[in-house]
Order: C-alpha cells, then sequence, then structure tokens
C-alpha cells in the first residue's frame, strides 16, 4: 500500500514543502528513508517506530520504503517525524486515506508516542501544501499568528490518530499561559536573557546629554552609532537603551521577525511574535557563521538576521575578530544577507541597526585621559582594526566621557524615556509618511533629490569638503544625519546650518583614529 | 688585503670605514682611538691581520685612555676576522650607492667639527640629504661639514612618543616658529614629540632641519615618519651613527640622543615621562654644557613629570619661542622680562597641518551663545559632556552646532571628541561684548 502525506521542512528561516510517501510492501523486513535526509531525520525510523508501539498502535514486519519528495533537497531535523508516522499507518491501513486528506503534519515524535515542539513552526505551516496542519500543542502561541491555514494540535500520537478517526475532537486553537517549551537541545535561556530584563531604560542613565542625544538620533533615522569611551563611562548602559526609545514593531514586521526567530530555534514568548525590536549584543568570540548565519546542514539565521528590524550591539567592538567586523559591511549596505554553500544559497533578511561601542585605546583610558599606558604601536595597532569602510558605515560617532560625580548624584533627568521615544516616534512618523522610509536608508539618488539644503548649509559643507574635514564618502552620511536632526526639530526636508553642524560633530569624534588609519 | 675592491679612488677609504662601522664587538670608542692613527683601510687590515693587538700606544687625555687600550690589547680577533672575511666590500659600496649616503670617518677629510670636539665622537657617520647641493656639488667631502656650520643655530626638540595634545602643539608651534627664523630643529626622528617637532619645521621650510635616527640612513623606523623623513631627504640632513640596511637594536637609542645632544646647541624638552630617553638626553646635554630647558606642563599630566623636574633642577622653562632665543643667544629679551607673550608670529594651530599665515587682524565677532561655549572650553583638552555639562540651558543640538562654528572659525580644535580652546581664543582676544543673538 502507497500513501502521501504532506509536510514542510525548514532551509534557512522560509520553510520548503514536502511529501512525505510512505511504501509497505511484502519483503524481507526493512525501513529505509531516501530522499536525502540528515542524521536527524534518519534516525526518525527509531523514532516512528518506538512511538507506534508506545502509542498501542501496530507496527508491521514487512518492507517500509519513505520518500522524502522532492528526493533532490536535502531534509533535515526531526520535524518529518509525525508525518512519517501518519503515512506509515495510511499505508498500514489503520488511518484510510480519506481521513489524512487535505492534512499537513508537523512535530517531532519522543518515544513515548509524545509529539514535541520544532523551531520554525511558523515558517513550516505556511510552506505545507494542505489546508489545514496539525502542529505540537506546545506551538499553540507561535501558530496563533496563521491566519490562512487551518491549524489543529495534538498533543500525543494516540490521541492525533483518535482525532483523526473523529473518535474525539482536536484541541482547540488557544493560547495557553504557559510559555512554550523547546527540546534541551536548543537554548532556552537566551531569549528571556535578550528580550526582557537586559533592556535598559534612558532613565537609569545620568548625565550623558551627549550619549542620549546621539541615541536620539541614531532611534530617529536608524542610524548606526559607534561610541567610544573608557571602561564604566556607561557605553552599555546607553546602548541598551536604545531599544526602550525605539517604537514597537508593525504587525507585519512582527511576524517576520517571529519566524526568523522561531527557525533559530527561540520561544516567542506569551504573545506568539516579538513586539519590541530585537536586541542582540553576540560576545566577541562568537564565529563569523554565527553572526552571518550558515552552517553545515541546516542553514541558522546570524546575529545580524535575528536583530532584524532591530539593534545588534556589538560591545568591545575591537575585540571582534577583523574577519567578522569585515563581513558586516555587504549586509550593512544591502540589509539582507546571501550566504552561499556547495549545497543551497539562501537569503535571510537583515536590515539591522548596528550599535557599537569601543575604548578608545588598548589600555581603555584614552589618550587625553593622563593615564593612558599605551605606547604609539600599540594604539596604531588597535586603530588598525577597524578598517575605513568599515568605520564610515557609522553615521554617528562619538566619544562618550566618564560621567562626573556631579552628574551622578545629580538626580534631576533631562528627558523621561517616554518623552523621547514620542519624539522619536513622530520622527519616524514623519519621514516615513514624507520619504517613505528612514534617513538612514536612503540610496545617493535619494539624497540629493530628497533632502533641501539652505545656501548657509551648503557653505559649511563646501568650506569642510574643501580643508579635508569631509570626505565625499562622508558627505551624503553627514546630509542623511542631519536631515534626521531637521525632522526631530521639526522642519523636516529643510536642512539648515546648524543641522549640518551637528551632524559633523557626531561624525567627527573621531577623526583622529580615522586619520591614524588613513596613515597606515 | 682582499683584492675585491674596485671603488673610484678616494672611495676606498669611505667603504673600508662602513665595514668598520658594520662590525660588533669592537666599540666606538676603540674605533675612535684607532682612526686616529690609522686610515680605516690600515684598521681593517690590522683587526684582519690581528697585528691591532700588538700595537704601542702613547696614553693620551682624549680618545687613548688606558681602559681603551686595555680593550685593544684584549680585542677578540678571531671573531672579527670571521665577520671581516664574511664581509664583500663591493655589496657594501652598493649599499652606500643606493642608500645615497655620504660617509664620514673620524679624522677624515670633512667629518663635522662640531663631532670631532664632542667628548664622545661617532667613529663612522652616515648622511643623507640636502638633494640639491649634492647634486650642485657631487665630489665635494666637505659639504656636511660647510652646511652645519653655516647653520644660524641647532635646537634639539625632543620628547615622549606618547605626547600629548598640548606637547603635540607645543612641538609644532616651536618647531615652525623656529624655522622660520632660520633656525635648524634637530631631533630624532620618532613618534610623539619628535614628529611633531619635524611637522612643524618643514611646514615652514626656510631652514635645514636635521633628524638623527637610529638605524641606517634608509631604514625608516617607525614607517609612519615617512612623510617627514621624505621631506629632510629633500631639504634637510639625516645623520646616522650605522651603515645602511643596519635595523633597530635598543642600545642604539641612547646613542642616537647623544648625537642629538651634540649637534645642538640648545635642547628643549617638550613632555617626558621621570624615566625616559628624553631625560638621559637631557643629562647628556647637561654633562656637555648645552643649555637644557624644558616646557612646564600640568602637575597632573604624566607625560609633564619629567620636563617639570628638568625645571625644578634648574631647566629654564620655555613658555615661548623667544625663551629658546635667548638660549642660543639670539636675544635678550625673554617672555619673563617683557611679561607679555610675544605676538611674533602665528602658528599652526588645530590639527598640526596646515598653519595659518594670514594674521587675524579682524576682531573676532561672536554670537552670545558661541562666546558662552567658547569660555566652557579649557585650554586644555575638555570632553564634549564636560562642555555639554557647564551649559545646562542650551540644547545639545545648539552646543554642537556652535562647536561647529567656532571651529570653521578656528578658536577651538577638536580631536576625538576632546576640545581645546586655540591660542586664537585667548580672553584678552575675544571680544569684550558679545553681539546679541543670532545675525
Amino acid at each position: 500500500m502507497i500513501s502521501s502525506v504532506a509536510s514542510a521542512c525548514l532551509l534557512g528561516v522560509e520553510g520548503v514543502p514536502v511529501t512525505v510517501e510512505v511504501h509497505v510492501s511484502n519483503g524481507l523486513p526493512g525501513f529505509t528513508i531516501v530522499g536525502l535526509p540528515d542524521a536527524a531525520c534518519r534516525e526518525s525510523r527509531d523514532r516512528v517506530r518506538a512511538a507506534l508501539l508506545s502509542s498501542s498502535l501496530s507496527w508491521s514486519t514487512k518492507r517500509v520504503t519513505v520518500n522524502l519528495a522532492p528526493s533532490g533537497t536535502r531534509k533535515n531535523g526531526a520535524g518529518l517525524d509525525l508525518a512519517i508516522a501518519i503515512g506509515f499507518l495510511v499505508s498500514t491501513g489503520e488511518l484510510a486515506h480519506h481521513q489524512v486528506r487535505d492534512i499537513g503534519f508537523i512535530g517531532e515524535l519522543g518515544l513515548d508516542g509524545s509529539i514535541r515542539a520544532i523551531p520554525g513552526v511558523l515558517s513550516l505551516i505556511g510552506a505545507t501544501r494542505a489546508k489545514t496542519v496539525i502542529v505540537p500543542v506546545e506551538c499553540v502561541v507561535e501558530a496563533s499568528i496563521v491566519k490562512d491555514k487551518s491549524v489543529k494540535f495534538a498533543r500525543d500520537l494516540a490521541e492525533l490518530v483518535a482525532a483523526l478517526k473523529g473518535l474525539r475532537t482536536f484541541r482547540e486553537n488557544k493560547p495557553s499561559r504557559q510559555p512554550p517549551k523547546f527540546p534541551s537541545g536548543i537554548d532556552q535561556s537566551s531569549p528571556d536573557l535578550d528580550r526582557g530584563y537586559l533592556y535598559g531604560d534612558l532613565d537609569e542613565i545620568k548625565g550623558q546629554r551627549l550619549g542620549k542625544r546621539a541615541l536620539e538620533i541614531s532611534a530617529a533615522g536608524g542610524h548606526n552609532l559607534l561610541m567610544v569611551g573608557p571602561p564604566g563611562s556607561g557605553k552599555t548602559m546607553l546602548a541598551r537603551a536604545l531599544v526602550s526609545i525605539l517604537p514597537e514593531l508593525s504587525f507585519d514586521q512582527a511576524v517576520e521577525v517571529a519566524k526568523i526567530h522561531s527557525a533559530a530555534g527561540y520561544s516567542l514568548g506569551n504573545l506568539g511574535r516579538v513586539h519590541q525590536p530585537p536586541f542582540r549584543s553576540p560576545h566577541p568570540s562568537s564565529s563569523t557563521v554565527s553572526i552571518l548565519g550558515g552552517g553545515t546542514n541546516a542553514m541558522r539565521p546570524g546575529e545580524i538576521s535575528l536583530a532584524h528590524f532591530g539593534v545588534l550591539f556589538l560591545d568591545e567592538f575591537a575585540e571582534f575578530p577583523v574577519k567578522v567586523l569585515e563581513s558586516l559591511r555587504q549586509p550593512l549596505e544591502d540589509r539582507v544577507i546571501r550566504v552561499s554553500r556547495s549545497s543551497s544559497s539562501i537569503t535571510f533578511p537583515a536590515n539591522f541597526q548596528l550599535v557599537a561601542a569601543m575604548n578608545p585605546c588598548p589600555c581603555g583610558e584614552g589618550t587625553y585621559s593622563g593615564s593612558c599606558r599605551c605606547n604609539a604601536a600599540q594604539l596604531t595597532r588597535y586603530a588598525r582594526r577597524l578598517s575605513g569602510p568599515l568605520l564610515d558605515r557609522f553615521d554617528l560617532r562619538v566619544t562618550i566621557a566618564r560621567p562626573s560625580p556631579e552628574e551622578l548624584v545629580d538626580a534631576s533627568c533631562s528627558e523621561s524615556t517616554k518623552q523621547v521615544a514620542e519624539k522619536v516616534a513622530r520622527a519616524r512618523q514623519s519621514q516615513l509618511s514624507r520619504f517613505s522610509k528612514l534617513s538612514s536608508q536612503m540610496n545617493p539618488s535619494e539624497v540629493s533629490r530628497l533632502i533641501k539644503t539652505t545656501p548657509r548649509a551648503r557653505r559649511l559643507l563646501v568650506r569642510n569638503l574643501s580643508n579635508g574635514n569631509l570626505s565625499a564618502r562622508g558627505l551624503a552620511r553627514t546630509k542623511k544625519v542631519a536631515l534626521t536632526i531637521s525632522v526631530l526639530d521639526g522642519v523636516p526636508g529643510l536642512v539648515d546650518e546648524h543641522h549640518i553642524g551637528e551632524a559633523l560633530e557626531l561624525r567627527s569624534g573621531l577623526s583622529q583614529l580615522a586619520r591614524r588609519l588613513e596613515a597606515c | 688585503m682582499p683584492a675585491i675592491l674596485q671603488a673610484p679612488s678616494g672611495q676606498e677609504e669611505q667603504i673600508y670605514a662602513t665595514a668598520l662601522a658594520s662590525l660588533a664587538g669592537i666599540g666606538r670608542a676603540t674605533l675612535v682611538c684607532l682612526l686616529e692613527r690609522f686610515k680605516p683601510s690600515q684598521v681593517f687590515e690590522l683587526l684582519r691581520t690581528g697585528k691591532v693587538r700588538s700595537i704601542d700606544f702613547e696614553e693620551s687625555e682624549s680618545t687613548c685612555t688606558k681602559r681603551i687600550i686595555s680593550r685593544i690589547r684584549g680585542l677578540d680577533v678571531e671573531m672579527i676576522r670571521r665577520q671581516l672575511d664574511g664581509l664583500v666590500l663591493s655589496e657594501l659600496e652598493g649599499n652606500l650607492r643606493t642608500a645615497k649616503a655620504g660617509v664620514h670617518f673620524y679624522g677624515g677629510p670633512g667629518y663635522p667639527e662640531l663631532f670631532a670636539r664632542d667628548p664622545e665622537p661617532p667613529a663612522v657617520i652616515f648622511w643623507k640629504g640636502l638633494e640639491e647641493l649634492s647634486r650642485q656639488n657631487p665630489d665635494e667631502p666637505r659639504l656636511l661639514a660647510s652646511v652645519l656650520d653655516g647653520l644660524t643655530g641647532r635646537v634639539g626638540i625632543v620628547g615622549t612618543r606618547n605626547c600629548s595634545r598640548y606637547g603635540r602643539d607645543c612641538a609644532v608651534k616651536f618647531g615652525y616658529e623656529l624655522s622660520t627664523m632660520g633656525i635648524s630643529v634637530v631631533s630624532g626622528l620618532a613618534q610623539g614629540i619628535d614628529y611633531w617637532a619635524h611637522d612643524g619645521a618643514i611646514t615652514c621650510g626656510d631652514a635645514t632641519p636635521i633628524g638623527v635616527v637610529a638605524t641606517g640612513t634608509d631604514v625608516i623606523c617607525p614607517s609612519s615618519s615617512k612623510p617627514i623623513y621624505d621631506m629632510l631627504t629633500r631639504k634637510g640632513i639625516v645623520i646616522s651613527e650605522y651603515p645602511p640596511l643596519a635595523g633597530l637594536k635598543p642600545w642604539h637609542f641612547p646613542a642616537r640622543n647623544r648625537l642629538i645632544a651634540a649637534l645642538s646647541q640648545v635642547v628643549v624638552v617638550v613632555e617626558s615621562n621621570l624615566s625616559g630617553g628624553a631625560m638621559g638626553l637631557a643629562t647628556m646635554s647637561l654633562a656637555r654644557d648645552i643649555p637644557t630647558m624644558a616646557v612646564p606642563g600640568s602637575i597632573f599630566s604624566l607625560v609633564s613629570r619629567g620636563t617639570n623636574q628638568l625645571i625644578y633642577q634648574g631647566a629654564s622653562p620655555v613658555t615661548d619661542t623667544t625663551d629658546i632665543l635667548v638660549g642660543l643667544g639670539l636675544s635678550h629679551f625673554s617672555s619673563r622680562n617683557t611679561g607679555s607673550i610675544s605676538e611674533s608670529q602665528s602658528f599652526p594651530a588645530g590639527d598640526g597641518g596646515q598653519p595659518s599665515h594670514e594674521h587675524d587682524d579682524q576682531p573676532i565677532v561672536l554670537t552670545e551663545d558661541q562666546l558662552r561655549v567658547l569660555r566652557s572650553i579649557d585650554f586644555e583638552p575638555t570632553p564634549t559632556n564636560a562642555i555639554l555639562n557647564r551649559c545646562p540651558d542650551l540644547a545639545v543640538g545648539a552646543i554642537h552646532a556652535v562647536l561647529c562654528s567656532l571651529e570653521g572659525l578656528g578658536l577651538v580644535s577638536p580631536d576625538q571628541g576632546w576640545w581645546t580652546r586655540t591660542e586664537k581664543a585667548r580672553e584678552d582676544r575675544l571680544p569684550i561684548e558679545s553681539i546679541c543673538s543670532d545675525s
């Protein structure tokens, strides 16, 4: 007997439809899976057998061949377990063909017959070629976003078979209060770490008028921000506070982010999607693949994709391997990352805002602190870690100084998080309605077409271009920042002298570092 | 004598001198003692045959002390012979030609009087530079000596590699202003103060700057000094005790400093830690009775501790270029006597780049905000955050715009987020009343 059941597997963050064909015939007893399964997928043979037996269902001593179509693409993960088990039951006659018609199955089986959650359910449901999709009950929160398909849930195989036979009803589509659980192989702690209490608040930061202003502009225009300062000056706190002043994600953005996070195996919280912009801060020891995405079998999204529509914060920026830093240049421009391996090539979304923090020199104190212990060669070596093109991608480069004792004890706060967040939201709205994109995302033709400057502003630009303060490359970036400042000022579209002035100051914070680089 | 040598006549001795300079196991003082009595080719032969140990010396005050004689007697001739046999003289000659280096040895023609008078004269010196003059007189052996004798004055400007903005500004100012008066700046072509002093000197370009290096004259170390090195070989002089292609050894630095002291009529230490090359140089120059001056600095600055210590010990403080002129004996009016700082020259303010030659005749016109922000900036580097805190009622954006305009006026100079008021923005040059609000 032959049967065919719809399912899907994950390639990058997108689902790929898979048809599971099971053929049971006379012959030497055996169980073969064909169609390029990976190790986890091939092992499903043993899981399926144990699950069937534990659920008091029949296991045959016949020859079983499972084909995962299309046979040419690699299948990975354990998500096809359930479909294989159901296909087997149909082939042996336990279930009738009409009972599984137009139903897709997604889930991993436990040896006791339980159905377990798998990463990327959101994408998988969308990719399955069936009107109804059965998913593990643990994925109820994630699946609640799906609108165009009927999604049903199952806790274990016996219950599912009973429901398919019409002996009982399916579980309801109601999100539970319990956060979804994942198999132990997937890190459960990090999503909470990254989305929750690590978020800072602007109110918690004393003083730092410069840093706060830079954050405000960075948030309003989506500009990449580089903060340079001695240890303990508050760079990390500032970076974490950025999320508190960014507006929440729109529904479409949230779904897109949820897909990526689900595919990477992170839980999506009680609401089933990501409302706040994601904030990712990988450690400097991270590998290039973990930052960009990829992997040998399953292509996994990297940190830059996990930070899609959010913030990628690279603390101790100069401690990252040069190779990792340089590899960020292309995704920063294109806002997607194309990862190619011999077997496949995948495009991950990577529309993130880069925030980096570093010390001014290896000892951390900076040349002007009076206590710097670095010699010139060390400084040169340190500066050489950051290439000119990479530094150029930071629209805002500010020096953060340690707050003075007066600032620390002074309770007064200039602006509350709420006020700044409102300003940022207004500025973003104004940019989107006027230019249909944030100023940092404008291309060169849009910069020259959409940004109107006053004669005085032009004079200032010409002066800085002619005395070498500003490069031709830096000109467009300065104009974009000035546009954001003008929008924050409430005069969108008309960039005046003082807007350009501030943009120049916020860019030139590292002129010496950049010059040292040019001398190398 | 090895028959490898086929140099044009008159050049042979130079090549033998180069060979002697590249030997290990025989020191400068020993070579000077030998060169006082023999030609380089003879010294070469004496060393090769080992006869050097049996020469009879008459003890003398200057070069040939008892210690030197005993050292010559104990020379490891075997090791020296091995080195000499390994040398290919034609190769040395080729090196000299590629490096375009001139060679003078102690007692030879054209050996500068300056060095001969020094208590620790170099045995052999190599030099490069003065391209135009060298081209006009290709075979003039006394070119270097005559140029050195003809200089109006020679001031050594030295200090730490790890200088502060203040030290850098001082070095550029003195380098530039001394050069406009035709006075040569002598320095070590290292990073920091050395670099900036010559940077100031070559932007003016009216004098002959002198660089003393601790490697061969064709080895540029550190590579960041290349622009200065290139200018020096064109307009000035690069001097070294080491033959072409010689690398850097730690003991080269004190020796190099000794040459700087020997070449200078006044030594100015701009910034230095309590220990360091510049302090050693100051000791050497004091031992030679060369006026040694120091630039006073903040008592909180690590790199001014050495200079402040020198002043405490009696070195004259330098607060202006005229102070250096007094040290040179070219002027009698120190800034101290007149009570006000001379306004003779404008010097390159800001990033050590192009100096502004025009005198600021026009009065500075500032808005109220500009004046307020300017007054919140010190003459020492002030972090932006401190400026923002000192003007709490002004918006951050407004302060940034004002800082940009002040920078455009040349009243402040930024670096890595720190701001310094320039000399142009001294309180007595500012308008008493600001013009109110924006024009």
